[in-house]
């Protein structure tokens, strides 16, 4: 199956029916997208087009265009539809679509699905079930070895043990001599039973065949025996070598997950040590540390003014009172010029007057005032004014505008709680206002720790997502569990060692009893010729078995072979090691090994070494099959290689290319992002690559909270 | 020419060393089924017949009786 060309129409987010891609027949196509252009898209409209499950019926309206959906209008009927034309035998295409009708505003419904398959003779094109021609040309178990999702699920061989021993027995004549050999035992069990029966009928070998007979049955089943637990401790050496590989290929992640760890400590202490800060009790501080006093300078200011203005407005009042009464001469010794209102009669009080008269200094401005001068004169009648306005006051108390003394009483309270008190409260008023910007900033730091720790934890969430199901414990179990698997594995293979060396001698054993039977000489002519009609079905049977074993062995060295090919020309100027494929003797599973030349396990391959590994072997079992079946299949890989470095990309693509295999790469390798622009862009390099490409990416303008505005756009960029 | 199926297993069962020596013949002689069934040598005849028969279902209780007339 050689793909040459894909359209895709209304799929998820390849909108209309432009989204077409032709593909190089015989080497490299790379597509060409950043995250969130549709690479994974492309690669699951490939996946829904060879689905024959009824499963993916079930999100059938899931994977509609919502573009489409919304542009259309309520009645209006579309289709999705994925369409490969392919060479296999000629000519064929293969046509998955389903149609659907909106039903009104938020919801459509599936009307028809098809599913079907042409081939064209050179003048004749024909319909095809679906489901044949993909089974002809494409069957599941190939689709196994063609299509992969990103760089972890190269690894086939590790996810699925029974990967590559059914790749041996689909792809190998394993399968037929396994049902030969299996008939020629059955034969050869006839033939024994029917020499057995003989023997035990002649009279001079009856008791040594007896015995031999029971011997053998004996030996058999501690055969069988030994073989399961053969079987058993190859499962468990398996178990702790994955295990031990797991570990080693996590402990850079390991190493990460300790830093990321260590951070998110020190993170949460900061935290909590900045929110310890924070703790107020604001009932207890507001009253027993004088918290409420907090407020007293303004209400202090405000009951100032206050104060002022009704004494202002009261003397003035009193002043138009003592007009009315005609006190002519008493105001006009107490008044201001230009009707200033002058100071109320108690201000200052009498004893601070005598004091300034007695001293000959105003201390209300500081000046001196020597008996004789103005300000003498000024203080000497404000004292009188005092002293008469005392005496009026309580010769005149009756008949006064006012009758008590409220609004003195309150503007004395006002004087008295300024100065010296005022400042100490104002003290405090400071003392609190910086322990409350205290809090507050230390409440910002909390706040930025808790950040921190958040962003600290969403990092080791997106460490251990990259795990395929890795728990976090199981990594940070490592330093332990290395030496507990270790010491397990050895176990499992010192016991397999064992079982190995019992396994040979009861082999041994039951040779020489089979020769000792086979050496039997009967009297009876017909148990002589059962007996070599027996040993010719036991030597067939043998074959066979020997012939499988071949076949098998040929299979891997060839598979190793071609791997290790592959595997150079991946890795041209890097150490690329050689690939084993090693087959466990009982269970017969089979592993895919990297080793250095002098026989050394590469236990710790880079990333980069293991998709090279890998995607020399999918290679190899590409050329193997394509040699064994005369058909090609293509290789299709979304984002395989996100561990190379830039200049791997290069090469690497390079040869890829010219590998003479069809191979369809998905990948956001080739771009540079221009953080400004917030676009990415070809590099230059890619252009020098001589495969084709295309560029697939969202329609600018597209908002990025709502999935109906986004559409990916195909382009081609280069032949 | 394209070799069938069959042809290719008994290649590969003819050419095992320890039934070629037990057998005594030459496994290139020996290019189809059809050459091995009419072989005058015992061994490469059992295994011609016994592909043959397998190839056209037949069961192992016929093949046996088969193969073990032709050795008797």
């Amino acid at each position: 199956m050689i793909l040459r060309e894909l359209t895709i129409k209304n799929f998820r987010s390849y909108y209309g029916e432009e989204n077409k891609f032709v593909f190089n027949p015989d080497g490299l196509t790379l597509i060409i997208g950043d995250n969130g252009d549709g690479k994974t898209t492309f690669l699951e409209s490939l996946e829904w087009l060879f689905d024959t499950t009824a499963m993916h019926q079930r999100n059938d309206s899931m994977n509609i265009s919502e573009m489409r959906k919304s542009r259309m209008v309520v009645g209006e009927e579309d289709e999705v539809r994925v369409t490969i034309k392919f060479d296999h035998d000629g000519e064929k295409e293969l046509n998955k679509s389903f149609t659907f009708k909106k039903i009104d505003t938020n919801r459509v419904q599936i009307i028809s699905r098809e599913f079907v398959g042409y081939e064209f003779d050179g003048i004749q094109r024909s319909q095809v079930s679906g489901d044949i021609i993909l089974k002809r040309c494409f069957d599941a178990e190939i689709r196994k070895y063609s299509l992969f999702k990103g760089e972890t699920q190269l690894d086939i061989f590790h996810q699925d043990s029974e990967a590559l021993k059914r790749l041996l027995t689909n792809f190998s004549d394993i399968k037929r001599l396994d049902q030969y050999a299996e008939i020629t035992r059955t034969l050869n069990d006839l033939a024994a039973k029917a020499h057995d029966k003989e023997l035990k009928n002649d009279k001079k070998t009856a008791t040594a065949a007896d015995m031999l007979s029971r011997q053998m049955g004996n030996i058999q089943e501690q055969m069988g025996n030994i073989r399961r637990q053969i079987r058993d401790q190859e499962a468990n050496s398996r178990t702790y070598k994955t295990k031990l590989d797991a570990l080693v290929d996590n402990r850079d992640v390991k190493e990460k997950l300790d830093a990321i760890n260590e951070r998110i400590k020190n993170h949460e202490e900061q935290y909590r040590r900045a929110k310890s800060y924070t703790v107020v009790d604001y009932n207890t501080s507001l009253l027993d540390e004088s918290w409420i006093l907090c407020a007293f300078p303004t209400i202090l200011d405000d009951f100032q003014k206050k104060s002022s203005a009704f004494s202002k407005e009261k003397r003035k009042q009193h002043n138009a009172f003592l007009i009315e009464k005609g006190k002519q001469e008493q105001l006009r010794e107490l008044s201001l010029p230009d009707g200033i209102s002058n100071l109320p009669w108690y201000m200052p009080d009498e004893k601070s007057m005598e004091e300034m008269v007695n001293e000959e200094i105003c201390k209300v401005c500081g000046r001196k005032a020597p008996k004789g001068s103005e300000a003498y004169e000024f203080m000497q009648n404000k004292l009188q004014a005092f002293l008469k306005h005392k005496k009026a006051k309580i010769d005149t108390e009756v008949e006064d505008l006012f009758t008590s003394n409220y609004i003195e009483e309150l503007h004395n309270f006002s004087i008295s709680y300024s100065g010296p008190k005022e400042a100490e409260i104002c003290q405090l008023f400071e003392v609190i206002k910086d322990r409350l910007e205290f809090i507050k900033s230390r409440q910002e730091d909390a706040k930025k720790w808790e950040n921190a720790v958040s962003e600290a934890k969403d990092e080791k969430s997106r460490l251990l997502a990259q795990l395929n199901g890795v728990s976090e414990d199981d990594i940070m179990r490592s330093a332990t569990d290395v030496r507990d698997f270790m010491s397990r594995r050895d176990d499992a293979e010192r016991k397999l060692g064992e079982l190995k060396l019992k396994l040979s001698d009861l082999n041994e054993k039951e040779n020489e009893l089979e020769e000792q039977y086979s050496l039997l000489k009967p009297t009876n002519k017909e148990a002589e010729r059962y007996g070599r009609i027996h040993n010719v079905f036991d030597h067939i049977y043998k074959a066979f078995l020997s012939a499988r074993e071949t076949n098998r062995r040929n299979f891997l060295n060839r598979l190793a072979e071609l791997s290790n090919q592959y595997l150079s020309k991946l890795n041209v100027t890097d150490f690329h090691g050689v690939i084993e494929i090693y087959r466990h003797q009982e269970s017969e599973n089979i592993d895919v090994i990297l080793k250095s030349e002098n026989g050394t396990y590469v236990t710790s391959p880079s990333e980069s070494q293991k998709t090279t590994m890998y995607m020399s072997v999918l290679f190899a079992i590409a050329k193997i099959t394509a040699d064994l079946r005369e058909t090609e299949y293509p290789l299709i890989f979304d984002a395989p290689t996100s561990s190379f470095s830039e200049m791997k990309e290069t090469e690497f693509y390079e040869i890829i290319n010219k590998i003479q295999k069809q191979c369809i790469i998905v990948t956001k390798d080739m771009l540079t992002y221009d953080a400004e622009k917030k676009t990415s862009t070809i590099k230059d390099s890619a252009f020098e690559l001589s495969c084709p490409i295309y560029r697939i990416e969202k329609e600018k303008d597209f908002n990025p909270n709502d999935l109906s505005t986004i559409r990916v756009i195909t382009t081609k960029i280069k032949d | 020419m394209n070799i069938r199926p069959k042809d290719k297993l008994l290649q590969s069962v003819l050419h095992e060393v320890s039934l070629y020596s037990f057998g005594e013949y030459d496994p290139d002689e020996f290019m189809t089924v059809d050459d091995a069934i009419d072989s005058d040598n015992e061994v490469v005849s059992a295994v011609g017949r016994i592909i043959e028969r397998c190839s056209s279902d037949a069961t192992e209780r016929e093949i046996y009786n088969e193969v073990c007339n032709h050795l008797r």
